[in-house]
């Protein structure tokens, strides 16, 4: 009897759920019938109920193409860097932040750090090559005085990976750091009180308080971000990379791309479009249960 | 859809708008009639004035639905749109025939849209596409046959631009049906030119360069004997881009040199290969690693886009680059901001040895103009192809000119971009100088048309009042000009890409790994890998499918001689 009387009393918010129910079904799931592209040639008109059926060759395709284990290699190096460094970045700026005491300074920064997140990466390509630039570059000019380099960020193709992780990094911390910011002030201050008068130091404050309180965030986000291990970011590669460092810089979307420009793949685009999906959603899954294992963490 | 043509022609009406206006400054009055154009409503065509033909009038008229692309620089005159226009008015008054617009998009998006629009079932009657897309849409069964209705339709002038190169028609015909009329234009203005610094040359004392030895030797002097005199040791020889090849600052024309033609399919012993893997590009890339070795080229060209040698151009800090005729419209006025004196001169590709070096060019159709399958008027197309090129070919009566393309009172208003029927002539840059030469050296500019006229008192105005902006006219239309080397090239000093079908299977799936190999490969060579690595490479280039795609193009050449 009571949960009936539950659900009586639960009927309006199932009927304020529903609209984006309904939205996602529309928007999110119905487009997946569009999967079928990937094993089809398809044809403009036919559409994608009317077009040859060629079964796994979009797949076979890909794989024939030479280099495409460098390339699913670079993808794979760049992103996982990215994620790595995505997180420890952000977590060390957001605790030294946090035990910054004037209020002002503290709003300075953060503002000044997030701000290099909404610049388009068109226009930063344009301002990396000209300060990394291993002639006249500031970072070289730099460089130089204390007797190193002159580095060729840009231009050599093992440091190149590196240089996208930098840049990626100096972007994106800002954004990230914020997070961080908002999961610190979640904690109990009176832990901190208590730590102080047990004698705890700083650094021991930080470790056993500060660390496990925000952990839950870090293994949220990192998580989240194992389902991007196959983007490396296009907007940024193909804008700085160039042929002397297509061995360790061509990565899967700008192969793809290059693939777009020979013809009208529609059918080879979604066949990779499938393949990264799966991959992440594997991803993500197993990430979430070592995390759900070990970290005792569940976002579901 | 985005014609290079196009973009040149609104490159050099911009720059002649800045000369014009500084030759009205001048205190010339301009010559021709200059009526003000009537504020606010449309004004009325003048249509019954132009002595114009047509071939078909349609009673009652037909209704023709298309698309459009459009890009940022599209103007139009007080009342007009994309939608009603001299052009649409033409058509519904003369032709009887209704043009409308589905939809309108940005060039850049045309290609992307019109897949989206026809995989949705919304396929225009009449409207342009790539290669790539001709053969799709006819595999799909959506083009109509165009074979019959071109052949009892066609006008004189039409079948002679269509077939003055004879790969047009063949590119649009699939299995002996044609299916899209091509989008002639001028493929030769692909041609790279050998671009120099005349002052520096002056400067320095040197002659104009006969043979490879000489561009060497110019590149050496321009990098160290300091040709701008400012005492520092800031300029380079050859500027190049880190996509190594293109119309601006490419090097296909320095491999040209020594007879050596990347990225193109050329006959040698009886088959087509490709020059990118030919054994001449190993002593060109000899050539280019010294010089790189030497400071004659921008040490960090490897990274450098196109802006950015742009910017090394204004700056006056180089001396050399490969590019097409137009390039004195851009980048190369740039220099004149920093350096009023600079004045680049066009040359014809020297050669490494005694015999004469070609310029390297593909083919200039961009695109076709193709009819749904169904619309009941497939004949229609050919009549609108007939009313441009039997009224605006060739035409020099200023009214007419003024009407359909432009005039030179609105420099920024170019009339032919609202219509997709735009065919070009492919020798009309040619004879376009040759007119211009012909009319200085005679001083009598009265045959010429009033676009014509202006760049003859451009010229003039260098020559008499020492106006220096204007040497970028002198550069490519003026004696000697750029225009003339390409009248070179197009006899016998050019050699042209063979393969224009559409991607074999073996490229589509190949040829976006290949490429980047051979892009890093020789960037890697100039910067200083040893030479072996080029043999490398073309060993890589076989093994990872370049066999498979030199039978597959030696195959089509056979089905398409």
């Amino acid at each position: 009897m009571a949960s009936r009387k539950n659900l009586r009393r639960e009927i309006p918010l199932y009927v304020m759920l529903a609209p984006a129910v309904v939205l996602v079904l529309i928007y999110s799931y119905a487009p997946m019938v569009g999967i079928v592209m990937a094993f089809q040639r398809v044809l403009p008109g036919r559409g994608i109920f009317g077009s040859p059926w060629v079964g796994l060759d979009n797949f076979a395709f890909i794989l024939r193409m030479p280099n495409i284990l460098q390339v699913l290699w670079n993808t794979i190096r760049i992103a996982g860097l990215k994620a790595v460094a995505g997180v420890i970045v952000p977590v060390t700026v957001a605790l030294m932040l946090n035990n910054v005491t004037s209020q002002a300074f503290k709003r300075t920064v953060q503002t000044i750090i997030y701000l290099p997140h909404f610049l388009s990466w068109v226009i930063l390509a344009g301002i990396f090559v000209d300060i990394l630039s291993p002639s006249e570059g500031v970072v070289n000019l730099v460089l130089k005085q204390v007797g190193i380099g002159p580095i060729y960020f840009l231009g050599n193709d093992k440091i190149f990976p590196w240089t996208m992780v930098g840049t990626d990094v100096w972007k994106s911390f800002g954004f990230g750091a914020i997070v961080y910011l908002a999961a610190l002030t979640d904690i109990d201050p009176t832990l901190y009180e208590a730590a102080v008068v047990d004698g705890a130091s700083r650094r021991q404050q930080t470790r056993h308080i500060t660390l496990p309180g925000i952990s839950g965030t870090i293994i949220m986000l990192s998580t989240l971000s194992l389902g991007n291990i196959l983007n490396a970011g296009f907007d940024q590669i193909f804008n700085l990379y160039s042929p002397l460092v297509y061995r360790t810089g061509d990565i899967i979307d700008t192969l793809v791309y290059r693939i777009g420009i020979v013809n009208f793949q529609y059918g080879v685009a979604t066949a990779v479009g499938l393949f990264k999906s799966v991959v992440s959603l594997l991803l993500i899954g197993i990430a979430y249960r070592l995390a759900a294992k070990w970290a005792d963490y569940r976002i579901f | 859809m985005n014609h290079p043509t196009e973009r040149t022609r609104m490159r050099q009406l911009v720059a002649l708008l800045l000369l014009v206006m500084m030759l009205v400054s001048c205190g010339e009055p301009a010559s021709g009639p200059t009526p003000p154009p009537a504020a606010g409503a449309v004004p009325e065509d003048s249509f019954g004035a132009l002595d114009l033909v047509t071939t078909v009038h349609y009673d009652p008229p037909i209704e023709m639905s298309s698309v459009a692309a459009v890009d940022a620089t599209i103007k139009f005159l007080d009342g007009n749109d994309i939608h009603n226009n001299v052009w649409t008015r033409a058509y519904e008054q003369l032709l009887g025939i209704k043009l409308t617009y589905q939809w309108v998009v940005d060039g850049s998006m045309y290609g992307q849209k019109l897949g989206l629009s026809v995989n949705s079932g919304d396929i225009p009657d009449m409207f342009g596409v790539s290669a790539a897309q001709l053969h799709l849409f006819h595999e799909a069964g959506l083009l109509a046959d165009l074979t019959s209705v071109y052949e009892t339709l066609a006008s004189a002038k039409t079948r002679d631009v269509l077939t003055q190169d004879p790969v047009s028609l063949k590119a649009a015909t699939i299995d002996g049906k044609l299916y899209g009329i091509p989008l002639t234009d001028a493929a030769v203005a692909s041609a790279p030119l050998l671009w120099i610094r005349q002052d520096w040359m002056d400067q320095l004392g040197i002659d104009p360069p006969t043979t490879m030895a000489d561009a060497l030797e110019i590149s050496r002097r321009f990098t160290e004997e300091d040709p701008d005199g400012n005492g520092v040791a800031d300029t380079i020889g050859l500027c190049a881009t880190k996509s190594l090849w293109g119309a601006i600052a490419g090097l296909q024309g320095f491999f040209n040199g020594y007879h050596a033609y990347p990225n193109i399919w050329y006959e040698r012993d009886g088959k087509l290969v490709y020059g990118s893997v030919q054994p001449e590009m190993r002593s060109a890339l000899e050539a280019l690693q010294k010089m790189y070795a030497q400071g004659q080229l921008d040490p960090e060209f490897g990274v450098k886009d196109i802006n950015q040698v742009t910017e090394t151009i204004a700056q006056g800090k180089c001396g050399m680059e490969f590019g097409v005729w137009w390039n004195p419209y851009h980048p190369l006025n740039q220099s004149q901001a920093n350096y009023p004196q600079a004045f680049w001169s066009a040359f014809p590709i020297p050669s490494v040895d005694g015999v004469p070096a070609k310029s390297q060019y593909g083919s200039a159709i961009g695109a076709f103009l193709v009819v749904r399958q169904g619309y009941e008027h497939p004949e229609a197309l050919i009549h609108m192809v007939n009313f441009w090129s039997d009224n605006i070919l060739g035409s020099e009566d200023d009214p007419l000119r003024n009407t359909f393309l432009g005039s030179i009172e609105t420099p920024d208003v170019v009339l032919y971009k609202y219509t997709p029927v735009v065919l070009w002539e492919p020798n009309a840059i040619i004879n376009d100088g040759n007119k211009l030469r012909d009319a200085l050296a005679s001083k009598d500019p009265s045959g010429l048309n009033l676009d014509a006229q202006w760049r003859y008192r451009i010229i003039q105005a260098y020559f008499e009042q020492g106006i220096l902006e204007a040497w970028v006219e002198v550069a490519t239309n003026g004696p000697n000009g750029a225009t003339t080397i390409l009248e070179e090239i197009a006899a016998d000093r050019g050699q042209l890409n063979r393969f224009y079908g559409v991607p074999t299977p073996a490229m589509a799936e190949k040829m976006p790994t290949l490429d980047p190999m051979q892009d890093e490969v020789i960037t890697k060579i100039i910067m200083g890998d040893p030479l072996d690595a080029f043999d490398q490479f073309v060993e890589n280039w076989y093994n990872l499918g370049g066999t498979e795609i030199v039978e597959e193009v030696n195959l089509w050449a056979e089905r398409n001689q």
